[in-house]
C-alpha cells in the first residue's frame, strides 16, 4: 500500500446548512405520519377550553423540539478522513463514530429529493462492503463538495485495494463513464406500465389503509360511539347487487390510480444506461435515485411479463447483485432490451437450450399445498368461530381454484440447459424468465421427500449468491446429470462470480 | 498458456453417484438420542402439567390419549434420530464436499471449494461430553446452502477444516 501525503478532508467538516431543513423535514413527516389520526381529530374536534390549553403546550412542546434537534444534529454531525478510513461523528445525544476503509468502500451514489433540487444540494450514500443497513449517509452537501469527495473517495479505494482485485479497481473508477443509453421510460409507457401493475396488491394496500384507518380511529374516539355512528350508516346501508358491483368498481378504479400514480413517481424518466463496467438506473420525480450493477455481480437475471404487461409487449426485468449490493429493477422495458441484458451476461451469443419440463406429480404437491394447507385452517377458525364445519361449497370451489391452479403452474414450468447455464419459465398469471450461468452458482442441493425418493424423482436447487433456484420433481439420473456438469463447470471456472 | 477447448464426453465427468460416503462417529447416535430423550421429556412434562390442571380430574380418557400419544410420539423421534444418524454422511472430492443428510426430507448438498467463504468449528455441551465437533461452512449462497456436518471427532474436525482452507485458497488453475 502507498503512502499518503495528502490534508484533504483531515479537518472534520460540517455538512450543508440545508441539512437543518432536511432533517426538520424528515422530523415533521415521521411525527405527521406516526400521530396523523391525533392531528386529524385536534383539528375536528377542537375541544374544550381546558383541553385547549394542553393540545397548545404539547403542541409548541413537539414543534420546540423538532427545530431544535435538527440544530443540535447539525452542530454534532462531522465527517472527516482519518489515515485510510471515511469517518462520520454524529449522535444528538450519544456520540457515534462510523468509519468505513477506503478498500471497503464499493461505490459513492448520490441522491435528490425536491428540497435538494431547489437548494443545488446533494445527499451522499457511501455503499460498503459490510452487512446492509449500515447506515453510510450524509444529508446534504453542495455538488462540488459531492464530486470531490467522491472522486478522492473512488481514487483512494483505487489505492487502497490489493493488486489482485484489479478488474475490480477498473469497475470502480470507471463505473460512471456511460457508454450507450438502453432505455428512457416516458409519460406514455409508465402509463402502460401502471396499468400492466399488479393490482391485487393495490386492492389490497386499499382495503389494508380503509381497515387501519378505521381500527387507528376506532382506539381514539372508542368502540361504542364508532359503532354507534357507524352502525347507523351501516344499518340504512342495503347492498343490492349493483351497489356491489359499483363498490368493486370504485375500488378498481382507485387501484388503477394507485397503480398509475406510484410508478410513475417511483419510475419518472427512467433511465437505463450501459456503462464500461455494468449497468446504471437513473430514477424517481421527487426523489432521483441512481443505482449502480457491474457485470461481475450479477448473480443471474430475471425478467417477468403479466397478460396485462403482454398486451403492451412490455417485461419487468432485474437484475440481482452479489453482497447486499441494489437491486437493479426496471418495471417495464421490451424484448430488444432484455436480449441485450442476456446477451451482455450470457458471453456465449448463440446458445443451444434443450427444453425440459416437470413430471406432473408435481402437481399433486402444488395441490396439497394450495388446498388441503389453507383449508384445513380454514376449517379449523370456522369450526372455532361458528361450531360448525364450512359450507360444502366454500371447499369446493377453492378446491377447484386450486386444482386448476396447479396444472396452470405445472404447464407452464420449464426449464432449459445449455452449456454455459440455465434457464428458467414458471409462474401462475405471471410468468417469470430466469436465466443464470453455471458459474455463478454456489452450491448444488438434491432435496427429496420420502414419496419422491420411492419414485425415483428429486428437486434440484442451485443457490446463488443473491437467491436459489429450484426446479422441481425431475427424474433422479437428471438431476444428478445437472449437478455433475454443474459442479464441473463451477470447480473448472476461473471467472470470478463476484 | 496454451488455449485448448477439448470436447467433453458426458460419461466420463466425476459423478456424485459414485461417491463413497463416510458416516459420522458412532459417538454421534448417542447425542442425537441424547437430545431426542430431552426434547421428550421437555414435552412430557408440559404434557404432565396441562393434564394435571385441565384433564386429570373430568377427562381421565382424554389424559390416556395425551400420553398414548406422547408414547406414539417418542418411539417416531427415537426411530428418526437412529434412521437420521444412518442417512447422515459426508464424502470429499478433490474439488468440492458433500453432505447428505434428512429422513421425511433427505438433502444432499455439494459445496465446491472454490465457493466456501469460511469454516469453523463448534462445539455444544453433550457433544463435548462424548468428544464430538460441529463443522461449519459457509457459502455466500445463504444458510439453506452453508454446511453443518456434525458429529466429527475432536481430532479430525480440525484436520478437515485445514484441508478445505488449503484447498479454497487454490484456484483451479493453481491445482494443475
Amino acid at each position: 500500500m502507498q503512502v499518503r501525503k495528502n490534508d484533504f478532508l483531515n479537518i472534520p467538516e460540517r455538512q450543508s446548512v440545508i441539512a437543518i431543513l432536511l432533517i426538520f423535514w424528515r422530523l415533521i413527516t415521521s411525527i405527521v405520519k406516526t400521530l396523523w389520526p391525533f392531528l386529524l381529530l385536534l383539528l375536528i374536534r377542537g375541544g374544550s377550553n381546558d383541553q385547549d390549553f394542553w393540545y397548545t403546550s404539547i403542541s409548541l412542546g413537539v414543534a420546540a423540539v423538532a427545530t431544535i434537534l435538527p440544530i443540535i444534529a447539525y452542530f454534532k454531525f462531522y465527517y472527516y478522513i482519518e489515515e485510510d478510513a471515511f469517518i462520520i461523528e454524529q449522535g444528538i445525544f450519544n456520540k457515534r463514530k462510523l468509519s468505513v476503509t477506503f478498500d471497503r468502500i464499493q461505490n459513492v451514489n448520490f441522491e435528490q429529493s425536491v428540497i435538494h433540487r431547489i437548494f443545488n444540494v446533494v445527499r451522499l450514500v457511501i455503499d460498503t462492503a459490510g452487512a446492509k443497513g449500515t447506515e453510510f449517509t450524509i444529508s446534504a452537501l453542495s455538488k462540488e463538495k459531492a464530486d470531490q469527495i467522491r472522486d478522492y473517495l473512488i481514487e483512494q479505494r483505487e489505492i487502497a485495494t490489493p493488486v489482485n482485485l484489479e478488474d475490480d479497481i477498473q469497475d470502480i473508477s470507471t463505473i460512471n463513464t456511460i457508454q450507450e443509453s438502453l432505455l428512457h421510460l416516458d409519460i406514455s409507457d409508465l402509463i402502460k406500465i401502471g396499468l400492466g401493475q399488479n393490482h391485487f396488491r393495490s386492492i389490497g394496500i386499499i382495503i389494508g389503509t380503509v381497515f387501519g384507518f378505521y381500527t387507528q380511529i376506532e382506539q381514539i374516539i372508542g368502540e361504542e360511539e364508532l359503532q354507534e355512528q357507524g352502525g347507523a350508516a351501516l344499518e340504512s346501508f342495503d347492498p343490492t347487487f349493483y351497489v356491489l358491483i359499483s363498490l368493486g368498481v370504485v375500488i378498481l378504479f382507485i387501484a388503477l390510480v394507485i397503480s398509475i400514480v406510484s410508478t410513475v413517481m417511483r419510475y419518472y424518466d427512467l433511465r437505463f444506461l450501459k456503462t464500461s463496467a455494468g449497468y446504471k438506473i437513473i430514477t424517481g420525480l421527487f426523489t432521483r435515485r441512481e443505482y449502480a450493477a457491474n457485470h461481475t455481480k450479477i448473480q443471474f437475471i430475471q425478467w417477468s411479463t403479466n397478460p396485462l404487461k403482454k398486451l403492451f409487449n412490455l417485461y419487468s426485468l432485474q437484475l440481482p447483485q452479489a453482497a447486499g449490493a441494489d437491486l437493479l429493477y426496471i418495471p417495464g422495458c421490451y424484448l430488444p432490451h432484455i436480449d441485450t441484458v442476456c446477451k451482455a451476461y450470457y458471453e456465449d451469443n448463440d446458445p443451444i437450450f434443450e427444453s425440459h419440463g416437470i413430471h406432473w406429480r408435481e402437481v399433486i404437491r402444488l395441490f396439497f399445498a394450495y388446498s388441503i394447507i389453507p383449508l384445513g385452517l380454514y376449517t379449523g377458525i370456522y369450526f372455532l368461530r361458528y361450531e360448525i364445519l364450512p359450507p360444502m361449497f366454500h371447499l369446493v370451489i377453492w378446491s377447484v381454484l386450486a386444482l386448476i391452479s396447479s396444472i396452470i403452474y405445472y404447464r407452464k414450468w420449464e426449464y432449459a440447459i445449455s452449456l454455459d447455464g440455465i434457464r428458467i419459465k414458471k409462474g401462475l398469471f405471471a410468468t417469470h424468465f430466469f436465466l443464470l450461468k453455471w458459474y455463478k452458482i454456489q452450491s448444488i442441493q438434491l432435496r427429496k421427500s420420502i414419496f419422491q425418493n420411492r419414485r425415483g424423482y428429486t428437486d434440484i436447487i442451485f443457490y446463488t449468491a443473491s437467491g436459489a433456484l429450484r426446479i422441481p420433481y425431475i427424474k433422479e439420473e437428471k438431476a444428478l446429470a445437472l449437478q455433475n456438469y454443474g459442479l464441473y463447470k463451477i470447480e473448472s471456472s476461473l471467472e470470478d462470480w463476484m | 498458456m496454451i488455449f485448448a477447448n477439448h470436447e467433453i464426453n458426458l460419461d466420463h465427468f466425476p459423478k456424485v453417484e459414485h461417491l463413497d460416503y463416510q458416516k459420522v462417529a458412532p459417538a454421534y447416535l448417542k447425542v442425537s438420542l441424547i437430545g431426542s430423550a430431552l426434547f421428550l421429556l421437555f414435552f412430557l412434562i408440559i404434557i404432565g402439567v396441562f393434564a394435571a390442571v385441565y384433564t386429570y380430574e373430568n377427562h381421565p380418557f382424554l389424559t390416556l390419549i395425551l400420553f398414548l400419544g406422547w408414547g406414539g410420539l417418542a418411539i417416531l423421534v427415537f426411530f428418526f434420530s437412529w434412521k437420521g444418524y444412518h442417512l447422515r454422511a459426508y464424502a470429499i472430492r478433490e474439488r468440492d464436499i458433500t453432505y447428505r443428510k434428512g429422513v421425511l426430507f433427505q438433502t444432499q448438498t455439494v459445496v465446491p471449494f472454490n465457493r466456501v467463504q469460511h469454516c469453523e468449528i463448534s462445539q455444544g455441551p453433550v457433544e463435548r461430553w462424548f468428544n464430538l465437533k460441529k463443522l461449519e461452512i459457509y457459502t455466500a449462497g445463504g444458510s439453506s446452502s452453508d454446511l453443518s456436518i456434525a458429529g466429527l471427532d475432536t481430532e479430525l474436525a480440525p484436520k478437515l477444516k485445514d484441508y478445505i482452507i488449503k484447498k479454497t485458497g487454490l484456484d483451479a488453475s493453481e491445482e494443475e
